[in-house]
């Protein structure tokens, strides 16, 4: 007696995929604004974009700065211990970075940037060195592309940073970082 | 009736047309049409709600990766800078099996290892060049479908977000996706397939519900059709079926009056001819006595020649009358079915010579009648079957009149054929039917015959008693032959009295 039920069930199966089973393909479709953050290289006599990094609640941010110089890890590093601005404030944004480091001095060599801290001040808090080790190899990184700077090979520089009585090596920016 | 009825087996399986089987299928078509609608448009918004939470997701953390990354990444960037950001996003990305690719102008960089050959669709890639927009696109590659999420970077200046050039693509193949559409699909045909089957139960409810007084209709015809003139059927509701009942009703009621009312005055017609002929019969002796008498003195010459004539006119056809009415009798006997056969076994040839000489035709029919063939049936029915026969043939026909009997071994036993036939000039065919009726004249010419009338209906009448049969036909060399199958055995009470 269910011959015709037999007969449909498979029919009906048959129907129901001739809608469309699996997953369709489209062509591109648009889902919102493009990213943003790649700062433009400064055309000469303007002044230059550098990131600093900041503290979001628990992530590092970086907030654009401009500076009269060449954006360079020195003038990066400055802005950064230059310390917030009114609307980094009003952001909610905050650093961890102690205002008693402002005679560092960074040098590049190689791969390396060394930041050297010529008083004798208190080691910084892990959160401090993150913004300052990014903030600097940031700045390294864009300004690299300067004809000076061509042959570093390694796109990704460490830090090391030393001052009377203590000495970080090996740091870098980011979740490389974060690994060890 | 019993060969119009259709065979119980053929009645139980469901007819192909039938009406059951229409029902059931359209019951069925239906609600496998309103399932697969459901569960079709059901799937579809499942799977769009799938499809669009998994891109939505993909395409929200792609864009934050490159939100986050976008600040490290050198402009312009070199090819090392490029592999670095692949691989830095395609790290935190998380999703298996996904490809990151970071272009810019010429040139791309790449995350991991690429098992495959796939690359970004090149209508992706157009729409992410010209739109400055993040992009998404479903492309099929090897039969898997394939999630592509173009991001392109602008430069960090609020005031002018002009595009970098650098743009990066996440290639994800949907496999989580496809298992979870495939559930939905077994899901869907899983919903679908027991509703269709679900449908079948009210279907044959249904079906039921409209065959069973159907059904009770056609027992009702069949019966009206085998006599059950008071057949009625319950009426229930106020469907059409349940007019169609009363209709059948009112159609048999109807019906069963007139039939009474016919049978009625059938009884009576007979009635009234088998009292006439009775009342008739006792005028009638003394009136033959009478002219016994009259006839004795005409032909001993006491009367004169004209009162003589007058006498032999009076008494010839006071004979006749006397026959009518004795064959009048005879019918209405049959007719009452108070006809009763009293059997005996004896030889035909012997019964038919007898037949002959008592008549005084034995020289004037021609016998074809071998010795030994034995029947067992009513003499005198059967004397009254062939001297009418033989009568009819000497009357209506020509000479040579002949009998010719013989046995058959049938099927349904052994039969008695008995053959009367004359070289007359036959009869039309369109009467060869009608010849036995009561008082049909063969001869239309002729309208006062020698013979009641009735004894071609009563030869009938006694050949049907012995559960025999008679009819009429033309030889084809010329003249009528009238041929009388009649069983050797014939079985008791042949013949329905009704």
């Amino acid at each position: 007696m269910s011959a015709p039920g037999r007969r449909v069930v498979p029919v009906a199966a048959a129907l129901f995929c001739t809608f469309g089973c699996g997953l369709p393909t489209t062509g591109p479709v648009d889902a919102g604004i493009p990213g943003t953050g790649i700062l433009r290289p400064a055309a000469s006599g303007q002044p230059a974009s550098v990131y600093v990094y900041l503290i979001d609640e628990r992530s590092l941010i970086a907030v654009p700065r401009t500076t009269p110089g060449d954006g360079g890890p020195q003038q990066a590093l400055n802005l950064l211990l230059a310390g917030l601005m009114p609307e980094d404030r009003r952001k909610g944004l905050v650093t961890a970075v102690p205002a008693d480091l402002v005679a560092a001095r960074v040098t590049s060599d190689g791969g390396v940037i060394r930041i050297d801290i010529p008083t004798a001040v208190a080691q910084p808090t892990k959160p401090a060195v993150e913004q300052i080790v990014c903030t600097v190899t940031g700045a390294r990184v864009r300004s690299k592309a300067s004809p000076a700077a061509t042959s570093v090979p390694s796109p990704r520089p460490v830090v090391t940073i030393s001052a009377p009585g203590w000495r970080l090596e090996q740091l870098g920016c980011g979740s490389a970082d974060a690994a060890p | 009736m019993s060969g119009a009825r259709k065979s119980p087996g053929a009645r139980r399986l469901p007819r192909l047309g039938g009406l059951r089987l229409r029902l059931v299928v359209a019951f069925v078509l239906v609600a496998a049409f309103a399932s697969l609608v459901t569960a079709a448009l059901t799937y579809r918004e499942a799977r769009a709600g799938l499809l669009q939470r998994s891109q939505d997701r993909i395409v929200g953390d792609l864009r934050t990766l490159v939100d986050t990354t976008a600040p490290s990444i050198p402009f312009p960037p070199d090819q090392a800078a490029l592999d670095a950001t692949a691989q830095s996003i395609d790290k935190q990305v998380g999703t298996g099996g996904s490809i990151v690719i970071v272009v810019y102008r010429g040139l791309r960089g790449e995350s991991g290892l690429r098992m495959d050959d796939i690359d970004i669709p090149a209508s992706l890639r157009a729409s992410v060049d010209n739109r400055t927009a993040t992009v998404f696109q479903r492309f099929s590659h090897k039969g898997e479908v394939w999630l592509g999420v173009g991001v392109p970077i602008t430069f960090a200046t609020p005031e002018n977000p002009s595009p970098s050039g650098v743009q990066v693509y996440l290639l994800a193949p949907m496999r989580a996706e496809a298992q979870d559409e495939a559930a939905l699909v077994k899901a869907a045909r899983a919903g679908a397939i027991p509703a269709v089957l679900f449908a079948l139960i009210p279907a044959f409810l249904a079906a039921g519900g409209v065959l069973r007084p159907v059904r009770a209709i056609q027992h009702a015809t069949r019966r009206l059709a085998r006599g059950h003139l008071d057949t009625r059927l319950k009426v229930q509701g106020t469907s059409e079926l349940a007019d169609l009942a009363r209709d059948f009703n009112h159609s048999a009621a109807a019906l069963e009056q007139n039939v009474t009312q016919l049978r009625t005055m059938e009884a009576r017609a007979r009635g009234f001819a088998a009292d006439v002929s009775h009342e008739l019969r006792t005028p009638l002796a003394a009136m033959a006595a009478v002219t016994d008498l009259l006839d004795e003195d005409a032909a001993a010459g006491n009367v004169d020649e004209d009162t003589a004539a007058a006498l032999r006119l009076i008494s010839g056809e006071t004979g006749k009358l006397t026959r009518l009415v004795d064959d009048l009798m005879e019918i209405s006997r049959f007719d009452a079915g108070a006809a009763a056969l009293h059997l005996d076994e004896f030889d035909m040839a012997e019964a038919v010579r007898r037949c002959l000489a008592t008549r005084g035709w034995q020289d004037t029919v021609g016998l074809e009648v071998p010795p030994g063939i034995r029947i067992e049936a009513d003499p005198r029915r059967l004397d009254v079957v062939l001297a009418n026969l033989v009568q009819n043939a000497l009357r209506h026909g020509a000479p040579p009149v002949g009998i010719r009997v013989d046995s058959e071994h049938r099927a349904d036993g052994a039969w008695v054929l008995l053959r009367v036939h004359d070289r007359g000039p036959g009869i039309a065919a369109d009467r060869l039917d009608r010849v036995f009726e009561r008082f049909y004249k063969a001869d239309v010419a002729r309208t006062r015959s020698e013979g009641s009338g009735l004894g071609m209906a009563i030869t009938r009448e006694n050949v049907l008693l012995h559960g025999g049969r008679i009819h009429a036909a033309n030889r084809p060399d010329g003249g009528a032959e009238f041929t009388v199958e009649l069983p050797q055995h014939p079985h008791h009470a042949p013949r329905d009295p009704a």
